[in-house]
Formats: structure tokens, C-alpha cells, sequence
């Protein structure tokens, strides 16, 4: 009986150990997704800096959305075969998918009705960002995702009491190191996971 | 691998997430009184800030409310084995509580918020824990709730002051008092049906 039990439990945690190597590689495949949204933002924060026109945001995530929306639909086409959604899969898409919401919601709200100012929009974007990365990166026990997580939070306390130019700083370096840079290497972490699985194959 | 094979396979995988859903959710329902404290503590600050006028009102009844929290949750959870969907919605859940004990104080104590600000954001992120928990536990009550306060965030952004406060309460009646003791009395009957089939 007590053999039977700890066969169960190694069975689990087996499984629980393969789930999350293959939600760190589904992640991994999404990578350019933080790239995108990294450059979408410096498009944005130019557009606004150099033109002061107050649509660039709005315009530039509006378009940013349909983009990334175009080339998930042309990816899954391509797919041969279709795999079935995970757990840890499914648990990943749903936090992103509601933060999408949540900040589609509350920032053009702020936005249309006046309560915005650079700092609490910085806070705001970076305190959600570093919610949707601190519980992808624990869930994943992805070091590099839950460091990401907190330099956003670094950036929502600098964005609260730096100056203007400081808080435009953080964010951009923020952008820089949890889009950019973690972005490049999750796009690398899968390409080496692909090319080790061809080689095995 | 045959095609009957994989198909057996896939349909093996999907019981497998099925059950484990419905694991998710009934352990997710013992923790209906996380729920209920947390709507208690948020009432009692909103009235303490209103009649008392005590301005620490809210880092007083927020750092409470953790402190129970955690000495329960590690009550609770030290007789347990986690699931993969537990620590999802587990990680949602301690991040968005790392996020705002970041965000409102540092807010606050920066002067660059008013009580507007305070009801939308906190919302907004309210909304996005219970809309992805539900998501992942395919919960049609917890998802109604994200739909509340994702309402009431967007409400307070273009509502007067009295009528904000009235929506902001009667959100956090709904989707923290009522749904918790839904939750909990769905455990209680859970329970109950197990004692009786042994």
C-alpha cells in the first residue's frame, strides 16, 4: 500500500515536472510576442514624445492588437497539427489574456476621463506587467520570467516617487530588459529546445 | 503511433485536465473565507476611513487581513499536497497581493492618487485575478464577478463620488462576501456528500 502511494506521488510529480518543462517551451514559442509588444511600446512613447499627439498611444496598442492578432491566426494555420492545451498552458493564457483586458479597460477610461498623469499610467502598466510575469515566472519556476517581475515592480515604486524624467527612464529600461531581452532569449531558449529535439529525432 | 492510438491518447489527456479542473475548483472552494475576511477588511477600511477619518485605516486593516491570511493559509495548507491548477491559481492570487502592496502605498504615500484612482485600479486588478482564475477553472460565478468589477472600474473613472462608493461596496459584497460563502458552503456540501458515501 505505501509502495502503491509513493508510486502515485512520484507518478505526479513526474507529470507535474513535465508540464512545466512544456509550459516554459510554450512560452518560450510565444517569445517574439514580448519582443512585439516591446517595440510597440517604444513606437508609442516616441510617437508621443516627438509629435505630442495625444491618440499615438491609443492608435499605436489598437494596431499593435490587430497585428499580433494577424500573425497568431497565420501561425496556427501553418501548424500542421493542432496540440491540446495544457494546464500550465491554459493557467499562462488566461493571465495575459485578462491583463490584456483589465489594461484595454482601466487606460482608456483614465485616459478619456482625465485622471491620467505619466506616473500613474507607469505604475499602472508596470505593477499589471509585474503580476502577469511573477505568477507566469512562479508557476514556470522560470528564474528569469520572476526577475522580470521584479523590475517591473522596482519600476512601480520608481514611477510613484522619481521625476519625470526618471520614471520615463525606468520604464524604458524596463521595456528594454523584460520585453526585449527576455523575449530574445525565450525566442532562443525554444529555438535550442527544437534543434535538440530534431537531433534526437 | 497509430491514429486510434493518439486519439486515445488525446481523449486520456483531456479526462485528465477535466478531472484535474474539477479538483481545481473544489480546492479553490475551501478557500471561500480568503474571500470573505478580505471583503470584511476592505469594508471595515472604507467605513473606518469615512466615519473615523483615521488616515493609517487602510495599511492598518490591509496588513491584518495579510497577517491572518497567511497564518491560515499555512494552517490549512500544510496537511495538503499541491496540484499544478492550486499553484496557478495560487500565483495568480500572491502576485496580485505583491502588486498592490507595491502599487497603492507607494501611490498613496507619493501623494499621486485620489480615491477614483484608488476604486479603478484596484478593480481593474481585481478583475484580471478573478477573470483568470475562472478562465482556468471554467468558473461561470467567479467570471461573472470579473465582469463586476471590471464595471466598477471603468464606472469610477466617469461616476460622482457617492454613486462610485455605492458600486464600489456593492462589489465588493458581491464578488468577495457572497461569492465566499458560496464557495463555502459548496465545500460544506461537498464534504457532507463525502462523509456519507464513506
Amino acid at each position: 500500500m505505501t509502495e502503491n502511494i509513493d508510486r502515485e506521488l512520484k507518478d505526479r510529480l513526474e507529470l507535474i515536472e513535465s508540464m512545466i518543462a512544456e509550459g516554459r517551451r510554450t512560452t518560450g514559442s510565444w517569445g517574439w510576442t514580448f519582443v512585439f509588444w516591446g517595440v510597440a511600446y517604444y513606437v508609442a512613447i516616441g510617437w508621443t514624445a516627438f509629435n505630442r499627439w495625444p491618440w499615438a498611444w491609443l492608435v499605436t496598442m489598437m494596431a499593435a492588437w490587430i497585428v499580433c492578432w494577424a500573425i497568431i491566426r497565420g501561425k496556427q494555420k501553418n501548424q500542421p497539427r493542432q496540440t491540446p492545451a495544457t494546464t500550465i498552458g491554459r493557467a499562462i493564457f488566461s493571465t495575459w489574456a485578462a491583463m490584456g483586458v483589465s489594461l484595454a479597460l482601466l487606460l482608456p477610461a483614465l485616459g478619456f476621463s482625465g485622471r491620467f498623469n505619466q506616473h500613474i499610467f507607469v505604475a499602472i502598466v508596470a505593477a499589471m506587467l509585474g503580476l502577469a510575469n511573477g505568477a507566469s515566472g512562479m508557476l514556470l519556476r522560470w528564474k528569469a520570467q520572476i526577475a522580470s517581475a521584479f523590475v517591473w515592480w522596482v519600476a512601480t515604486v520608481v514611477a510613484c516617487f522619481g521625476s519625470d524624467e526618471q520614471c520615463t527612464g525606468v520604464f524604458l529600461a524596463a521595456i528594454f530588459l523584460c520585453q526585449i531581452v527576455f523575449g530574445v532569449y525565450a525566442m532562443i531558449f525554444e529555438s535550442r529546445l527544437r534543434r535538440l529535439e530534431a537531433d534526437h529525432a | 503511433m497509430t491514429r486510434s492510438g493518439e486519439e486515445q491518447e488525446l481523449k486520456e489527456r483531456l479526462i485528465l485536465i477535466e478531472s484535474m479542473i474539477a479538483e481545481g475548483r473544489r480546492s479553490h472552494e475551501r478557500w471561500g473565507w480568503v474571500y470573505v475576511l478580505w471583503g470584511v477588511a476592505n469594508c471595515t477600511a472604507i467605513l473606518w476611513t469615512a466615519l473615523g477619518h483615521f488616515p493609517y485605516a487602510w495599511p492598518i486593516a490591509m496588513i491584518t487581513a495579510s497577517v491572518l491570511t497567511a497564518v491560515l493559509a499555512v494552517r490549512k495548507t500544510a496537511s495538503r499536497p499541491s496540484t499544478t491548477l492550486g499553484r496557478a491559481v495560487s500565483s495568480i492570487w500572491i502576485t496580485l497581493g505583491v502588486s498592490m502592496m507595491l502599487l497603492f502605498p507607494a501611490l498613496g504615500i507619493s501623494g499621486r492618487i485620489d480615491e477614483y484612482i484608488q476604486i479603478s485600479v484596484a478593480s481593474a486588478m481585481l478583475g484580471m485575478a478573478y477573470a483568470a482564475s475562472a478562465i482556468l477553472l471554467r468558473w461561470k460565478a467567479q467570471f461573472a464577478c470579473a465582469l463586476i468589477w471590471w464595471g466598477s472600474s471603468v464606472f469610477a473613472c466617469f461616476g460622482k463620488s457617492t454613486p462610485v462608493a455605492v458600486v464600489y461596496l456593492s462589489a465588493i459584497f458581491f464578488c468577495m462576501i457572497v461569492f465566499g460563502v458560496y464557495g463555502m458552503i459548496s465545500d460544506w456540501r461537498a464534504r457532507k456528500l463525502e462523509a456519507v458515501n464513506g
